[in-house]
């Protein structure tokens, strides 16, 4: 849809792979309203508050980030893909990366949480430039609690 | 039923519900009646934004009637961009006292949460006033709504005085 803030050069270099898994998955992909795996993602992001362990927060944002894959991909198959689908993506990711990083702010790592609220204003310049720039936050965090997990981060 | 009319939860739905998700997040003991209060009032405070946008919207509340029409009654303060500016207030109180921002903050996001699960909201506003929704939620499932966070809420509330949790 031309409507839809494009992503830049950068963000589309992993869509090829995306599109031959959404090619080969999609008679698995479960033929529900989006909305549906909008809404576990929200359930997530605030059962993400009580996780006991980086690892079980590192699995809880994978599987918000498989989700958010599938609403997509659910929405491409459904073929209900609008701007007003991509607003309410856009909305659903700032409120769950916003709870989520409630958890850093609590332990004195402001700089996540910063970077949530720095998210939602690229969410809205991209919607009154028509280009999406918007931090991947959930990838960055991922790669952030591997490596506290391992040791990495001291 | 008016045109567009659509569910809204009530101010003490909000409030019980915020307040005891983040009254057990920060295990906050249940003597600490100062943080309870603290929670509660936060969870509910952004409800005053519907009184004073209805008088900004009356001429709207004339003709339709106010059932149903609060999401006509919701400043930017409902919305991603109320969010972000409830945010950078809990970030600045973070920088003296983390855990009374969180008391603050968390209260208000579920509060911001819970509407745009069950209703319509405008969340590029004013930039933007492209009205969406997760769920198209009829007006009349209202009352079961509520009953179900109320009771959700409740036996939150009893696990969180007992101190099981």
């Amino acid at each position: 849809m031309v409507d839809i803030p494009q992503r830049p050069g950068i963000a589309q270099s992993y869509r090829p792979i995306l599109n031959i898994l959404e090619r080969n998955f999609s008679s698995a992909i479960p033929w529900v309203n989006p909305s549906w795996y909008q809404l576990v993602t929200l359930v997530i992001s605030v059962g993400f508050l009580f996780l006991p362990s980086d690892g079980m927060r590192a699995a809880a944002v994978a599987a918000m980030m498989f989700l958010d894959w599938l609403d997509g991909a659910a929405a491409r198959a459904l073929k209900l893909t609008s701007r007003a689908g991509w607003m309410l993506d856009v909305t659903v990711d700032r409120v769950s990366e916003v709870l989520m990083f409630i958890v850093e702010l609590t332990n004195g790592n402001w700089w996540w949480f910063a970077a949530a609220l720095f998210n939602i204003a690229l969410s809205h310049y991209s919607v009154v430039s028509g280009k999406h720039r918007i931090l991947p936050l959930r990838f960055f965090y991922l790669v952030f609690l591997v490596g506290r997990m391992m040791g990495w981060l001291g | 039923m008016v045109a567009g009319q659509k569910t809204v939860m009530t101010t003490l739905a909000h409030a019980l519900s915020g307040s005891v998700i983040a009254l057990l997040y920060l295990k906050v003991p249940s003597t600490d009646i100062q943080s309870i209060a603290l929670t509660l009032g936060a969870g509910a405070i952004l409800d005053l934004d519907h009184p004073l946008m209805m008088w900004v919207n009356r001429d709207h509340f004339k003709k339709h009637g106010v059932k149903g029409q609060l999401h006509h009654a919701r400043s930017f303060w409902h919305e991603l961009l109320g969010l972000m500016v409830g945010g950078i207030i809990a970030l600045l109180v973070s920088l003296f006292d983390p855990r009374l921002a969180v008391l603050l903050f968390l209260p208000f996001a579920i509060h911001l949460l819970e509407d745009m699960l069950i209703g319509k909201f405008f969340p590029f506003t004013p930039f933007d006033k492209t009205e969406i929704q997760l769920f198209a939620v009829p007006f009349r499932w209202k009352p079961a709504i509520d009953v179900f966070v109320l009771l959700l809420s409740g036996g939150l509330w009893l696990i969180y005085l007992s101190g099981r949790a």
